[in-house]
Parts: C-alpha cells; sequence; structure tokens
C-alpha cells in the first residue's frame, strides 16, 4: 500500500470511527459523509476561484439545546500534533466560506491528539478565525471582499475542539441502550 | 444501473439533503416491495445512521417471518466490518446504494473478500446492493424454488449479495427445482450448497424442507431426499396441509406434470383439511389435474344472484368449511368426503315429474320418492327376479305419476348409485365414491338448472391429460 493510500485509509477510518462515536453520544444523526463512492454535495463548498473544498462529516444534531442544528467536521485520525495546526487555520478559513455561503453551521474539529497546546484556549477564539481568514484570505474570500467581524465571532461560538482517544470511543452506549432506542425508532416506523 | 443507484445519485447531486432522503428511502422501500410484493417496509426517519435503521420490514405473517432491519449505506465497503460487529448479530439487512462493481476493481476486491469473511461470522447478516435485489425480481425463472428465493431473500437472505451472487442463487433454486422433480440425489448437492449459505438457518431449513416435499410430490421417498434439515418433511396429513397451503399462497406454478404427480399423492381429506383457501391459480391447477383420480362421496348446491367471477375463467375452485367448492357465476357446488355436512341441511325444493324427466335424461334411475300431497311412496325398478331395485329409465318409472318429486337414485356410469335429494339440494353416493369429474357432471346435471352452462361446465370437469388453461377458459 503506497503512502497515499496509507494515509487515505487512516483518514477514512477516522472519519467513519467519528461518525460512529458522534452518533452513539445519542445526540448526532450523521447521514453524510466524505470517502464514499456517492459523492455528497451537502458537504461540498466553492472557493472564490471555483475550486471547491469539502468538509469530512455533515448532519444534524438532536436534543436540547442544539435539536435539529446542522454541523460539519473535519476529522483529524493523528497519533500526533503533525501539521494540525497548519490544517487547523485553513479549516477555519473553510468554515468562513462555507458559514458564509449556507450557514449557519456548527463546525467540529475531531482529533485523536491535541496540537498548538499552548494556544489551546485561543484555538476557538474570534481572533484564531479572524487571523486565519487573513492568512488563506486570497483562497477563501473574493477579490477585494472585506472581512466580517460579527461572521467571525458568530464561528468563534459554534466551534467544537474535540480530542478523542480510543478509550472515549468506548464511553458510549451500550449494546442494551441502543437496542432499547432502536427498538422505539423501529415501533415509529411509517410506510 | 438500478433504479435504486440511479435515484441516489441524481437526488444526493441535485436535492435538499430531507427531499433526497426521502426519494432514496421511498426508492429502497419500493425494491424491497419488487423482489418481495408481500414484504412491508415502514420507514423511520433515518439515513445511513450507524445504528438506527432506516427501514424495518414486516410481513403479514409475522409468526413465521419476523421482521427485518434495514441500514442504508452508500457502499458496502470496509466500513461494513464495523457495523458488522455492532449490529450483526441482530440479523440486519444493509442495503447499498451504489451497484456491484461501482468501486474501484482493486479495493473492491480486497473488501470483497473481507467483506465475506466477515459476513461469514455474523450468520445471519445481509449485505446486498440493489442491481442484485433487481436481478433476483426481474429474473427469468418462474419455478416454485425461484420464487421462493424472491419472497425469503429480504427476509431472510444472508452474506454478500452482489449481481453475480443473485444470479447464483437464482440459478441454484431452478437447479434445485429440477432436480427434486427429477429425483436426481446428484443434482440437488451443489444447489442445495448455495441455498445453504444464502439463508439464514430458518430459512435454509424452509427451502429445504420444500425441496422435500417436491421430491415426495414427485414420487421419491423423504427419507431420500440428500439435504439434511432441521425440519424434516414426515409426510403427516399435516405436513401435506402445509405443503398445499404454502403451494397455493404462491404464484401460478405452470408445469403440469408436477400437478399430475402431486394429485397422486394426495386425497381429498388432504385438500380438506385445510379448511379454508382461496380460489387461488396453483388450487385451480391441482384439482384441474386431478379430477379423475381425487374421489368424493357427495355435494351441496346452492344457487344465488349472478356475481363477477374472481378468476379470469367460468369456473373455479375453492375449499370452505372443509368442502371443495366448485363454483360458477351464479352457483355453488360443495363437495365431502363423507356425508356428515348433508344432517341439518335444508333449503332446496321438491322438483315437478317433468323436471326430473328433463334432468335425469337417459341416466338409468333405481328409486324415485313422490309426494302426492296425500303420502310419500318409493317407486322402484322392480328387477324381474327378485325385491332388488333394478335401473330403468325414468320415463318407464314415472309414467303416470303425479305430485313432486322429492329424491331420485340413479346409477353413475362407473357403478356407484348418486341419491339426490331435492329438498337438501344435495347428492350423496350411497356405497363407495366417485370421481370429482363423474360427482361434478352429474350432480350440476340432477341438482341445478345451468341451461348453456351445462355443457361448458361438462367440458370443464372433463379430465384430459396436460389441462392447459387456455383452452378450458
Amino acid at each position: 500500500m503506497s503512502l497515499g493510500e496509507t494515509l487515505h485509509a487512516t483518514g477514512s477510518d477516522g472519519v467513519q470511527r467519528a461518525k460512529r462515536w458522534l452518533e452513539l453520544t445519542g445526540r448526532a444523526r450523521v447521514p453524510w459523509q466524505r470517502y464514499e463512492s456517492l459523492h455528497t454535495p451537502y458537504l461540498t463548498f466553492a472557493r472564490p476561484g471555483g475550486n471547491e473544498f469539502s468538509f469530512d462529516l455533515g448532519g444534524y444534531l438532536t436534543g436540547d439545546p442544539f435539536n435539529n442544528v446542522q454541523f460539519l467536521a473535519e476529522v483529524k485520525k493523528y497519533q500526533e500534533a503533525g501539521d494540525q495546526h497548519v490544517l487547523y487555520q485553513e479549516y477555519l478559513a473553510k468554515c468562513y466560506r462555507a458559514a458564509s455561503i449556507r450557514g449557519p453551521f456548527e463546525f467540529m474539529w475531531i482529533t485523536w491528539h491535541p496540537f498548538q497546546v499552548g494556544e489551546w484556549r485561543d484555538l476557538c477564539g474570534a481572533a484564531k478565525v479572524r487571523a486565519s481568514v487573513e492568512m488563506h484570505r486570497s483562497a477563501y474570500l473574493e477579490e477585494g471582499e472585506g472581512l466580517d467581524e460579527s461572521l467571525c465571532a458568530g464561528i468563534a461560538e459554534r466551534l467544537w475542539l474535540i480530542v478523542l482517544s480510543e478509550k472515549q470511543e468506548s464511553l458510549c452506549l451500550t449494546s442494551e441502550m441502543m437496542a432499547v432506542i432502536r427498538g422505539e425508532e423501529e415501533r415509529r416506523a411509517v410506510r | 444501473m438500478s433504479r435504486l443507484a440511479e435515484i441516489a445519485r441524481s437526488a444526493l447531486d441535485s436535492k435538499p439533503p430531507r427531499e433526497a432522503i426521502d426519494d432514496i428511502t421511498d426508492e429502497a422501500c419500493r425494491t424491497i416491495e419488487r423482489v418481495d410484493p408481500d414484504a412491508r417496509p415502514r420507514r423511520t426517519g433515518q439515513f445511513n445512521h450507524t445504528f438506527l435503521p432506516d427501514v424495518v420490514v414486516s410481513w403479514p405473517d409475522s409468526a413465521r417471518r419476523p421482521s427485518r432491519s434495514v441500514f442504508l449505506r452508500f457502499d458496502l465497503g470496509q466500513e461494513l466490518s464495523d457495523d458488522l460487529e455492532l449490529l450483526g448479530r441482530d440479523g440486519p439487512m444493509f442495503l447499498a446504494l451504489s451497484d456491484s462493481g461501482s468501486t474501484e476493481d482493486q479495493s473492491r476486491r480486497g473488501s470483497r473478500e473481507q467483506l465475506t469473511v466477515g459476513l461469514s461470522d455474523q450468520v445471519n447478516a445481509l449485505a446486498a446492493r440493489p442491481d442484485a435485489l433487481d436481478a433476483i425480481a426481474k429474473g427469468p425463472h418462474t419455478d416454485l424454488m425461484t420464487q421462493f428465493v424472491r419472497s425469503s431473500i429480504v427476509g431472510g437472505g444472508r452474506g454478500l449479495l452482489e449481481q453475480n451472487d443473485a444470479r447464483t442463487v437464482l440459478d441454484a433454486a431452478s437447479e434445485a427445482y429440477a432436480g427434486a422433480q427429477e429425483l436426481s440425489a446428484a443434482t440437488l448437492h451443489a444447489p442445495l450448497t448455495v441455498l445453504g449459505r444464502s439463508f439464514v438457518g430458518r430459512v435454509t431449513s424452509e427451502a429445504f424442507k420444500t425441496l422435500q416435499m417436491l421430491w415426495w410430490a414427485s414420487g421419491g421417498s423423504p427419507e431420500a431426499f440428500p439435504g439434511t434439515s432441521e425440519s424434516i418433511f414426515d409426510v403427516s396429513d399435516d405436513e401435506i396441509a402445509h405443503f398445499l397451503d404454502y403451494l397455493f399462497g404462491r404464484p401460478e406454478i405452470e408445469d403440469a406434470a408436477f400437478w399430475q404427480r402431486l394429485g397422486q399423492r394426495i386425497s381429498p381429506t388432504n385438500l380438506l383439511s385445510l379448511v379454508s383457501a382461496g380460489p387461488s391459480p396453483n388450487l385451480q391447477r391441482l384439482v384441474e389435474n386431478s379430477l379423475a383420480r381425487l374421489r368424493f362421496k357427495g355435494v351441496m348446491a346452492d344457487t344465488m344472484a349472478p356475481r363477477m367471477p374472481p378468476v379470469a375463467q367460468d369456473f373455479w375452485w375453492s375449499i370452505a368449511r372443509s368442502t371443495l367448492v366448485l363454483s360458477g357465476s351464479d352457483f355453488e357446488l360443495a363437495f365431502v368426503d363423507d356425508g356428515r355436512h348433508f344432517g341439518s341441511r335444508s333449503g332446496g325444493l321438491p322438483l315437478t315429474v317433468d323436471e326430473v324427466r328433463r334432468r335425469v335424461g337417459t341416466l338409468p334411475v333405481e328409486t324415485v320418492e313422490v309426494d302426492d300431497e296425500h303420502r310419500v311412496k318409493d317407486i322402484r325398478g322392480k328387477a324381474a327376479d327378485n325385491e332388488d331395485a333394478r335401473a330403468v329409465s325414468i320415463d318407464a318409472l314415472l309414467a303416470g305419476e303425479q305430485g313432486s318429486i322429492t329424491a331420485v337414485t340413479v346409477r353413475l356410469p362407473d357403478g356407484p348409485r348418486l341419491r339426490c335429494n331435492y329438498e337438501r339440494s344435495t347428492a350423496l353416493i350411497d356405497e363407495g365414491d366417485t370421481s370429482l369429474a363423474l360427482l361434478a357432471r352429474f350432480s350440476s346435471q340432477l341438482l341445478l338448472r345451468l341451461g348453456d352452462q351445462q355443457a361448458k361446465l361438462v367440458f370443464y370437469v372433463t379430465p384430459r391429460q396436460n389441462v392447459i388453461r387456455d383452452e378450458i377458459r
């Protein structure tokens, strides 16, 4: 397997595991995911230049206070900090672009390893969003487009930074709990 | 491309998420119904969820066929291994939204091998592609076992079902059907293996038992059937009744030779033990091919207001209140294998002498019961040398008689006496029985006033080799 295939397989595995963990909290429905043979345009947005970019997962949160709120997620199945900070900054620019086109969304960065720990508390701040969008202005803002401060602040409020671990993945609904929920769901099924 | 894959592709590409989910889930339900029209798929409102099904399929006979959860998946890739680990033990169906061969060949081969291993660990889970289900729905075969595959794959299929697998299981079903009919153990071995790995244990048992019954119906001994099964066909009356009930519930089987062989194996008691059965095509086939062999003892006649036939022919068979019923648009003849049904029956009327003369025609008559308002008397054709009744012509017997006729006993061409009671509107063989063909022919003549229908009915109940339905319509 080539390095590219290895990275793809790891990414695909991470996306699937993140989807599974989110749904096994009982608080999310995640119908859309990348690494599928079918194109899912609900995860895809156009850059100003016409090229497209996609998030890894998309769906809906359930239950108060987020009932039916849409979210998009980027998944990094990393064993170390790696280049996550670089990618995270571009991700924030993508969030800005997505929110300006089809928002609002909750935005989740789901990783298996923390990064930039020294400024961890600032990673979800409006200043970080603003700085990241400015850094990637040429790719994600129209030519001459001014930065929308209120949009940056709104995105910052909707940022989720989630660090998963294998043990945490197992801390979810038990199969008995799932069976109860499934039974209720099946009982309510309609033709 | 399958309709489901096509709709999934176009809906995901062009419609808002909720509409796309509705379109895809609706088409998934229709795909299931096309394979198995008895299936009742219901939507949960979920889509591609980790542990909540998108569709729940149930069947009217829930005791025999429990409901099954269906999980829609964009593809059947490596992710399915996780699904199997989490959900496999509940025996769900994973239905892909993409057709066989739609993913890259190399990764597909790899995942197919992995999936096959994973699915073999979860003995009750099915992972199917939509083009495979379409292939099963549209397959060219119409024999009983192919129908069995169609009606069982959604509820009881297991393993990986891609388009090639669908062809394999259909071919196996047809080969097994042929092997059972030809009593060929050698022909049966390979298809039984395929069927065994394609269905969950409960359905495999049912398949093997059905084949074993076909084997028996074709003249074989159930013990010589080569397949193993938890539930063995023991040729008891209950088992035969169950088999007949199963056959009558299936789409029409056109193989006349099969019906003739089965007709050799069953008795009126087997048929009547069903208590009731609608006018299914296969019941017509069985009775029409067994008119000379099935023997009955009596018949009750009723007339009624004209009605629309439930089938595309003038006469049809059904089973009601443990009687075999031959119906026309305005009459019913209910055949019984003993006289117990006649005990409290009433509703008929005596006939005039002229009417009895007309109905009896040239049949030899032994006795006539006449009510001349003063008393009821028996008129018997006397033999010259003893007191036994002797068959004579109706004209000779009723010469000069007045009054009304309450009963007449005629001698049938094959020997037995048939006593018609007009006050009860019944006819009963006094000793033994007779063929359904003769009983239907002469009881309709004696008990009913069918006019032009009589000739059609006589033609309909006249046995012939390899009955062709179009010929008798």
